[in-house]
């Protein structure tokens, strides 16, 4: 028999830093969830990317177990990583946005496919690009998109 | 450990870009709700300036607003804590909380009050670790418990008939509960420090107990190899069955030979000899 599904959660932890701290704390805690399972489970799955914000969907079972999905690092975050003007001092934060090219824009738009409600790589090309203009990143070069 | 958390309320587009900005920092964990989204920073990393510096940042940053809040540290794991079950593992080592009833039909018996340290002998690695740990003679040998947690495989070494045993782990909870859980379970004469791999330096053991993770056992296998004693033995876990061949790999160069793994659902344990 299917199990009943109690809740889902839905939170953004660094790969590989997942502690029993809020919001995993009080989120599953107050489920009856053993958090530090969870914590130990997501670290061994994301020990590879670490500092790396990954969306993970838990869903938590009426029975007190549980399962969750980790899915790849939201589009702005990984434009963030690709133009950021790394090295810099605190004062340097202050223009913290570049640009980021065409290409990198089709690399991050193949990599978030599978989350997007898109059907071709020029529509989710196009999303991620919008994204970086909302962001104040600028995209260089002659863009690709019709 | 007490946590800061600001709770954005602004439209849902912007949840994915205020992240962005936020993932750079000391920001570790975020949560995703329905009028927007919250952060959560240690406390002591925390400082407001910074925070409104960065928002500033943000096109469309005049629609964001935010309330910060402090979220005193406490047992969040108590409420499955309240409710865990009693384990019994390789038929032979009992576990349970105080406050389940005395079983004395199993050779070993330990009780664990959890408080949110790991190891409760839920955790298929508990369990590996302790069924190698049962394969081996530790009659009068020194033990290490190296991320000790709740500080069970100490606890079960000393039944075992262990004699100098030494417990570390870094996380405050798992210190505090390892001393707690030694006391209730008569096995006080374990010596229980906070730290890490630093601190046995110089030190010598005949058997080291890690279950940990593959990061930390990466990097930390060359200093337990210097403190394992010729004919040595070390027990490592919390990895995936995936991590063995990485694994093995790092603990040949350390001088260490790899002589069995042991798994339960996607999880491994290993012995290694010097």
């Amino acid at each position: 028999m299917a199990k009943e599904i109690g809740t889902y959660i839905k939170l953004q932890v660094k790969g590989g830093a997942a502690n029993p701290a809020p919001p995993i704390g009080p989120a599953l805690g107050a489920k009856g969830v053993n958090i530090m399972e969870f914590c130990k489970q997501f670290n061994a799955r994301t020990q590879d990317q670490p500092g790396k914000v990954l969306p993970v969907i838990i869903t938590v079972y009426t029975d007190k177990s549980f399962e969750f999905v980790i899915k790849t690092p939201p589009a702005a975050v990984q434009l963030m990583d690709l133009a950021k003007i790394k090295g810099g001092s605190k004062e340097s934060n202050r223009n913290k946005v570049g640009s980021v090219t065409w290409d990198q824009v089709r690399s991050i738009a193949e990599n978030k496919m599978p989350d997007l409600n898109c059907f071709t790589i020029e529509s989710a090309m196009s999303m991620v690009a919008g994204t970086a203009r909302s962001m104040g990143v600028t995209v260089t070069g002659d863009s690709p998109l019709k | 450990m007490n946590y800061i958390e600001i709770n954005f309320t602004n439209s849902p587009e912007l949840n994915d870009v205020i992240l962005a900005f936020l993932s750079d920092t000391d920001f570790e964990m975020f949560e995703e709700k329905e009028n927007g989204l919250s952060a959560y920073i240690p406390e002591d990393k925390f400082d407001e300036i910074d925070l409104n510096a960065l928002i500033i940042q943000i096109p469309g940053s005049e629609n964001i607003r935010f309330d910060v809040s402090l979220i005193k540290g406490r047992n969040w794991n108590k409420e499955w804590e309240s409710n865990f079950e009693p384990v019994l593992i390789a038929k032979k080592v009992f576990i349970r909380a105080p406050f389940h009833e005395i079983n004395n039909s199993y050779p070993y018996e330990i009780i664990i009050e959890p408080k949110m340290s790991f190891g409760t002998g839920h955790h298929s690695t508990t369990a590996l670790m302790i069924e190698l740990m049962l394969e081996v003679d530790l009659k009068n040998k020194s033990v290490l418990d190296m991320g000790c947690g709740s500080g069970v495989l100490a606890i079960l070494a000393h039944k075992l008939g262990s004699g100098n045993i030494l417990a570390v782990d870094f996380d405050e909870w798992a210190y505090e509960n390892t001393i707690e859980n030694c006391q209730r379970n008569n096995t006080s004469s374990i010596e229980v420090l906070k730290g890490n791999a630093s601190v046995i330096a110089g030190r010598a053991f005949d058997v080291i107990l890690a279950n940990i993770n593959r990061n930390i056992l990466l990097a930390d296998t060359e200093a337990y190899s210097k403190c394992l004693n010729e004919n040595g033995i070390l027990m490592q876990s919390g990895f995936l069955i995936e991590d063995e061949s990485v694994l093995i790999k790092n603990a040949q160069s350390a001088g260490l030979k790899h002589v069995k793994s042991v798994h339960q659902d996607k999880w491994s344990a290993m012995l290694f000899s010097k």
